[in-house]
């Protein structure tokens, strides 16, 4: 049996302002205080990134800046963090994309 | 831009905020760094500046009573701010920054390391997998960023943060198909070793408020269990769980498969000693719990003069460990 994953915005939180970001170059309405793995998540990505010679998949493991598997490239920046990285207005994110 | 201080404080965590308040009052004056745009750490985990609503989640109003006081006092506050290098220049030290508003080095006398600790990584088939998550990141995620990471959530591993993460979880609104417990809590010869993990948890009635939480949600419970293997293609589709033996290896024979979108894994923590390496500073391996933690005198300064290790970074276990 496949389950959908589901990863959703919870109720009962003022949110920081509306922002928008490009997330492989779709724009995406997202709220200052978020990071990239939340807004990530939020669009449906779980496979941030794949490995370079295994083509694995990876994604969001610690949530912390330990593991450095999250890693995903900011504004052209590759190896970025997208677990401690707070989104920007305009920041253009590019993430999951096959090896 | 340069900077000095008499005490540069790594981490503003419980530990490292205790410090700095002890420090200041002491006439100190004090540098506290952190890589979170909010100081508190793991524990005392913040939601976003910009956010705002009732939080019973977080642990604001007592982050905010430790900051206010450091208010009165000559602390300054460097949050986002990485430490990436450190050495020693004459009879101080030199911290290389990097952050938003951060000098590029700072001088200070000495040294407080309170680098905290994170979620022990254990390996098992399809660990990599995403959607495996740790108990630590799924709290930032519910408590701090406010999204539920899935849908059909299977939590493994022991402790009581496993415990708190799959009540965390129920309250907001994910359906938790198992909380398994690795350790066989029944059985004497492992309750010393487990107690160290549960002893530290003083705070019983948020124990008491999760328990009620899983119960009233009816969720499985299997003591002694554990998940042993995730499967999927491009991320979690199937959680395998098998009953563990005394030496904790799996029963294959009597594994099940779980259909689920997620699964949370957390056998409790290890201290970051990534500064106090680089520090120099000399370190003790404790087997049983596959660990290094930094030696230190009865002041908690370590080999390295100079240079002080606080908080969970330095084998402590838990809040009421911290702020001493």
């Amino acid at each position: 049996m496949r389950i959908k994953n589901e990863t959703t915005r919870l109720p009962r939180i003022a949110r920081g302002r509306s922002l928008t970001v490009l997330v492989n170059g779709k724009p995406v309405t997202a709220y200052e205080g978020e990071t990239v793995a939340a807004v990530l998540l939020v669009e449906g990505f779980r496979a941030f990134r794949h490995m370079p010679a295994s083509a694995e998949p990876r994604g969001l493991y610690c949530g912390m800046g330990i593991c450095y598997e999250c890693l995903v490239t900011v504004d052209g920046m590759p190896n970025v963090r997208a677990c401690v990285t707070s989104l920007r207005d305009g920041m253009t994110i590019e993430a999951g994309a096959q090896p | 831009m340069n900077a000095s201080s008499d005490l540069a404080i790594i981490g503003a965590g419980p530990a490292g905020l205790a410090a700095a308040l002890a420090a200041a009052k002491a006439g100190v004056s004090v540098v506290l760094i952190d890589s979170a745009p909010r100081p508190g750490g793991q524990y005392f985990k913040q939601l976003p500046a910009s956010f705002s609503g009732s939080d019973s989640l977080t642990h604001q109003g007592e982050v905010r009573q430790i900051t206010e006081a450091l208010a009165h006092h000559n602390v300054t506050l460097l949050m986002d701010t990485v430490v990436w290098d450190c050495h020693q220049d004459e009879s101080d030290w030199l911290l290389y920054l990097f952050g938003t508003t951060a000098p590029k080095r700072l001088r200070a006398r000495s040294i407080v390391a309170a680098p905290g600790a994170y979620d022990r990584p254990v390996a098992f088939p399809g660990w990599t997998l995403p959607g495996v998550f740790t108990t630590g990141a799924v709290q930032n995620l519910i408590k701090s960023q406010r999204v539920l990471p899935g849908k059909d959530i299977v939590v493994s591993g022991t402790g009581p943060l496993t415990l708190a993460v799959a009540a965390n979880l129920v309250k907001a609104g994910a359906n938790v198909r198992a909380l398994l417990e690795a350790s066989p809590i029944v059985k004497p010869k492992t309750l010393s070793s487990l107690t160290a993990m549960w002893a530290q948890w003083a705070r019983l009635r948020e124990g008491l408020d999760y328990v009620s939480t899983l119960l009233s949600a009816r969720v499985p419970v299997r003591i002694g269990w554990a998940a042993v293997e995730a499967r999927g293609r491009q991320e979690v589709e199937e959680v395998v769980i098998a009953p563990l033996g005394d030496d904790w290896r799996p029963d294959k024979t009597r594994q099940q498969v779980m259909a689920a979108d997620t699964l949370v894994v957390g056998y409790g923590f290890t201290p970051n000693t990534d500064i106090t390496r680089l520090l120099g500073c000399r370190h003790a391996r404790r087997h049983a719990r596959g660990e290094h933690i930094p030696w230190r005198d009865r002041d908690m300064q370590t080999s390295v003069p100079g240079v002080f290790a606080a908080g969970d970074g330095a084998g402590h276990r838990g809040l009421g460990a911290g702020p001493t």
